[in-house]
């Protein structure tokens, strides 16, 4: 109940980016929500992607997210939701910065062109900012922060 | 003489040899003896393979005969290759093997026809990588594994298909494969003799600058390597190889300073890891390299800085203006006045200075997991925030990256000493410590103010007897000091100390068992100066008897006076169980006369003696 506004964001942002599945960025389905991006996370731990929705430690133990996970689920969007999960303080704070090393990685991963940047962080940047200053933004943990994230910047991508 | 005999039996009982079984022998034997072959196959000093996987090798004698491995590769890298699986080829899996002896033989004549392998083409081409990085962890007193850095080599790429940052680059890792849930003690002991196997693995390197730099607040330093591209090559297909090979972990001399360093000199004609050494540190990889040569240039091309979350604050926070400070300050200390500050009587960058600084504060100081229960993550969303309402705009990534940890002194440290003590006659003193640095002499790569040690030895001896003054099996002191002056600038110390020690300084035959330790707090906030207090206890005894046991406060004042002197004073009031107090009071002071040499004076009290010691040492 407590995350509901941001469940119910995410929701929006995921069926908005799947409106789009013909379009590079946005297609395929959400590593998050459809795949358990934990079958990429965790490709040599069957009980951890099967359970990594729920518990998420990509601390020391994490391994690569080369992609072991279903077909589907492989590709740069799983590689961007890892990366997300992995780097979400310095992504949003180098995103209220409009620029950073961990941001521009982003970029590359979602194969954006250096002409769209400013648009798509653009869009990112003010979406983000309401997102924070949500007043359930504390209360959700850093794999649901990270979806919205991941959320949000697939719609930036696929809007540009 | 047999081996060669053995060679020639072997060929004359091989159908794909065409050439002259003699000549081929001698020149198999010279291959088989040739430094490459031997690194490629992973040979210690001992003629014995550090790789205990059997997969490893095709010959079941190849973990020690290079001539036996030799051919068997070779009759492996004949076999024909199932089409469906090409990977699991010979030459799939052995790249850096395959490709060194196409230079050394020909390989038509033994039936070798060279092979397309997928999987390593995708790690080797599409990676298309242009140079290799060794990557230098600063040490983490809170994992004993990582007390002396951490190594790890960082794959660089150049023109790949898509745009690419260093983040994204992969990184190749050496450690022990420890249950997760293995028990720290256990952890230790085991580590120490050898009970684990230990791998390298691959992971994007954005894995491992998260949890380094954000998780555990360690800064990186990138070596970047002038390797020409056929050295790299080589190196990468030979990474591919042990990928999936297992090795004996030995905590002090087979650790990742070891083992990284050994894979670098796969392509070095210097020694980068010396295996007769009883310990080997990551700092001392570091060193080597800057001094080692590559074709007639430096090895290491260039030096980057990667500072932690912790080092980013106290860098960001040093640059601000006073002014900019006192709002910092003010801030910090009224948090709850974040949320639409007004910043605007200062300039656009001066604001972002100021906002990232407490957004590093901030985020430095909560406990993510607490959620909404720890106020500093709603001081830290506010600060966030704030940068968000103002116009994007850079963060300050000018950091200072003058301490290279290659700059310091060398890891190990002996000393002699004269001493004079009040009770006894004069004697002197010889001090070992294998490693790595104390409260005087923390410098490149160290922990300031700290101390860390293990098998530290100090002996004593005169005329007429020769003695043990104190042996530390483990000596940690780890100091916090609170540099930006900010509240809640974490400054929790904690020290320990084990192992054995005279009961009071020079007495004759009194050695005892001792263990020390306690948790602190520091005060002030000075780059130079450090005062920590703390409360502890600990055991000074020869047998196992309660009386021993005691409480005890201390103080510690460290003082770096330049970059040459230094100074420590060290009060402790112990309190023993059986009534007794001791009062020890120490006051050590260090000079360095050029960077691996020191003079020291130490002077010891407690209730009944005063000692005074004077001591030149140096660092190798």
């Amino acid at each position: 109940m407590k995350y509901s506004a941001i469940a119910a964001l995410t929701v929006s942002m995921t069926l908005s980016a799947s409106a789009y599945a013909d379009k590079a960025p946005g297609s395929g389905p959400n590593p998050f929500s459809d795949c358990g991006i934990g079958a990429a996370l965790f490709p040599e731990h069957k009980v951890l992607a099967v359970t990594s929705n729920v518990i998420w430690d990509i601390g020391t133990t994490a391994v690569t997210s080369a992609t072991a996970s279903p077909e589907t689920c492989s590709g740069k969007n799983v590689d961007a939701a890892a990366f997300i999960l992995n780097s979400y303080d310095s992504l949003i704070e180098e995103t209220a910065r409009g620029e950073g090393e961990h941001l521009l990685a982003l970029m590359n991963i979602l194969e954006v062109t250096p002409e769209q940047h400013n648009k798509v962080i653009g869009s990112l940047r003010t979406e983000m900012s309401q997102h924070i200053a949500d007043e359930l933004y504390l209360s959700a943990d850093k794999r649901e922060k990270s979806q919205l994230y991941y959320s949000t910047v697939i719609s930036a991508v696929t809007s540009a | 003489m047999n081996r060669l005999l053995l060679l020639c039996s072997i060929l004359l009982f091989c159908p794909f040899v065409h050439a002259n079984p003699v000549t081929g022998s001698s020149e198999l034997a010279n291959i088989a003896l040739s430094p490459t072959w031997q690194k490629l196959l992973v040979y210690g000093d001992n003629g014995q393979s550090y790789i205990t996987s059997d997969s490893f090798f095709f010959s079941e004698n190849g973990a020690a005969d290079p001539l036996a491995e030799l051919l068997a590769t070779l009759t492996a890298f004949a076999t024909p290759v199932d089409p469906a699986n090409p990977d699991m080829h010979a030459q799939c899996k052995f790249p850096a093997r395959y490709q060194w002896l196409k230079q050394q033989i020909t390989t038509h004549n033994f039936d070798i026809e060279e092979l397309s392998c997928p999987k390593f083409n995708q790690f080797n081409k599409q990676q298309n990588i242009s140079s290799i990085s060794v990557i230098f962890a600063t040490g983490f007193l809170a994992n004993p594994a990582s007390y002396y850095g951490h190594l790890l080599l960082k794959l660089n790429t150049e023109n790949v298909p898509t745009k690419h940052t260093d983040l994204q680059d992969t990184a190749i890792n050496f450690g022990a494969d420890v249950p997760a849930d293995e028990n720290m003690a256990l952890y230790v002991i085991k580590g120490i003799i050898g009970q684990y196997d230990a791998s390298f693995t691959q992971q994007k390197y954005f894995y491992h600058a998260g949890n380094y730099r954000e998780s555990e607040l360690r800064d990186l330093w990138e070596y970047e390597l002038a390797l020409e591209q056929p050295d790299i090559t080589l190196l990468l297909g030979h990474i591919w190889e042990l990928l999936d090979a297992d090795y004996r972990y030995y905590f002090f001399n087979r650790n990742c300073a070891f083992h990284m360093g050994d894979l670098l000199q796969l392509v070095l004609t210097s020694k980068l890891a010396d295996s007769q050494r009883l310990w080997m540190t990551p700092q001392s990889i570091m060193q080597n390299l800057s001094n080692v040569d590559f074709q007639g240039q430096p090895l290491v091309k260039t030096i980057t800085y990667h500072p932690s979350r912790q080092s980013r604050l106290y860098q960001r926070f040093s640059f601000l203006n006073q002014q900019q400070k006192d709002v910092v300050h003010n801030i910090v200390n009224k948090p709850e006045d974040l949320a639409g500050f007004d910043l605007s009587g200062f300039e656009i960058a001066e604001q972002h200075a100021i906002v990232d600084t407490l957004i590093d504060y901030f985020q430095f100081m909560r406990k993510e997991a607490a959620g909404a229960g720890d106020i500093n993550n709603t001081h830290y969303k506010q600060a966030v925030l704030l940068r968000y309402q103002l116009a994007p705009g850079p963060a300050v990534v000018d950091f200072d990256s003058a301490s290279q940890p290659h700059l310091g002194r060398k890891p190990s440290y002996t000393s002699v000493q004269i001493v004079h003590n009040s009770a006894v006659e004069s004697y002197g003193q010889i001090q070992l410590r294998p490693a790595y640095y104390d409260a005087l002499d923390a410098e490149e790569g160290h922990v300031r103010f700290s101390a860390l040690s293990m098998g530290e030895l100090v002996l004593g001896f005169s005329d007429s007897r020769f003695f043990l003054k104190d042996l530390s099996l483990v000596k940690i002191e780890s100091i916090r000091a609170n540099l930006t002056g900010l509240p809640g600038d974490r400054n929790y110390s904690w020290y320990l100390d084990v192992g054995a020690a005279q009961r009071q300084a020079g007495c004759d035959n009194c050695e005892a068992f001792k263990v020390n330790t306690g948790i602190g707090y520091g005060f002030g906030a000075a780059t130079k100066l450090n005062v920590t207090g703390f409360v502890g206890g600990g055991y000074l005894g020869e047998t196992l008897n309660s009386k021993d046991s005691y409480l005890a406060t201390k103080l510690i004042a460290t003082w770096y006076a330049s970059q040459r002197l230094s100074s420590r004073l060290e009060l402790e009031q112990r309190f023993y169980s059986d009534g007794r107090k001791d009062l020890l009071t120490k006051l050590n002071g260090r000079y360095a006369l050029n960077t691996d040499l020191d003079f020291r004076v130490a002077i010891i009290k407690d209730d009944s003696v005063t000692e005074v010691a004077l001591a030149l040492g140096w660092y190798w």
